[in-house]
């Protein structure tokens, strides 16, 4: 499987354009970056920091409360897996 | 090393702890000169079959927060598929056994669902157990959860 392949499901709103953008540059991010946390704001990639905590912190001091993704850079989707039945709306859940 | 000693409840290893909005989120709603959301106090189950913390939906409207990110999970319905569950950053608190000793995570990716009719407000997942020791002493009806 293509890296760019590996996370083309994902399309919750409202960070589609982040999707598609980490979707994009993930072969490059996986040759200098595997591992670390990327900072994506619309089509551009603003930065890569070795800890999700200090790529949340650029995130908000840039683009305040704007939206932002942050996600850590790996080959394959880390799947969280639980045992105990979780409802899956969350995935659509959107805060008011 | 904090901790927290605590008898078994009838659901299993409950703890009381904190969630408010995440420290770098904090500093950027203070600089748009907006009232930061109360911190919100709940019941979590510390659970080793959980890979991530999440807490109720109801956390995450409360403290007005936006996604983050996206995290593909499986539970026992996903059968062998995905689903994607948008994940917010938030900061925890989980008090020691000495209240002014507890151990504050300022920035934690956690998604929302729905856990409120499962009597308990989040979970504590193995995000936050790797890096505590946590002991689950069955017949003598207690936890210890050292941070």
């Amino acid at each position: 499987m293509s890296p760019t392949n590996l996370a083309t499901h994902m399309t919750a709103e409202p960070l589609q354009k982040e999707i598609a953008t980490y979707n994009a540059k993930l072969p490059e991010l996986i040759g200098s970056s595997m591992g670390k946390f990327v900072l994506i704001k619309g089509d551009a990639v603003e930065g890569v920091f070795d800890t999700y905590a200090d790529a949340l912190k650029i995130g908000y001091e840039r683009f305040k409360l704007e939206p932002f993704m942050v996600k850590q850079v790996a080959p394959a989707e880390r799947i969280q897996f639980f045992t105990r039945e979780l409802n899956l709306l969350c995935r659509q859940f959107t805060p008011t | 090393m904090p901790a927290i000693h605590a008898n078994i409840a009838a659901g299993g290893p409950l703890i009381i702890a904190t969630i408010a909005v995440s420290m770098p989120r904090m500093q950027a709603i203070v600089a748009a000169g907006g009232t930061v959301p109360n911190a919100i106090t709940g019941t979590f189950l510390i659970d080793t079959g959980a890979s991530g913390t999440c807490v109720d939906d109801t956390f995450i409207s409360q403290l007005g927060l936006q996604p983050t990110g996206v995290v593909p999970i499986m539970t026992p319905s996903t059968g062998a598929g995905l689903h994607h569950c948008n994940q917010f950053d938030v900061s925890m608190f989980i008090p020691g056994d000495d209240p002014s000793r507890g151990h504050m995570i300022p920035a934690l990716p956690i998604i929302a669902t729905h856990l409120k009719n499962q009597g308990i407000d989040g979970l504590i997942g193995r995000d936050i157990i790797d890096a505590c020791t946590f002991i689950y002493n069955g017949t003598a009806k207690y936890f210890t959860l050292a941070y």
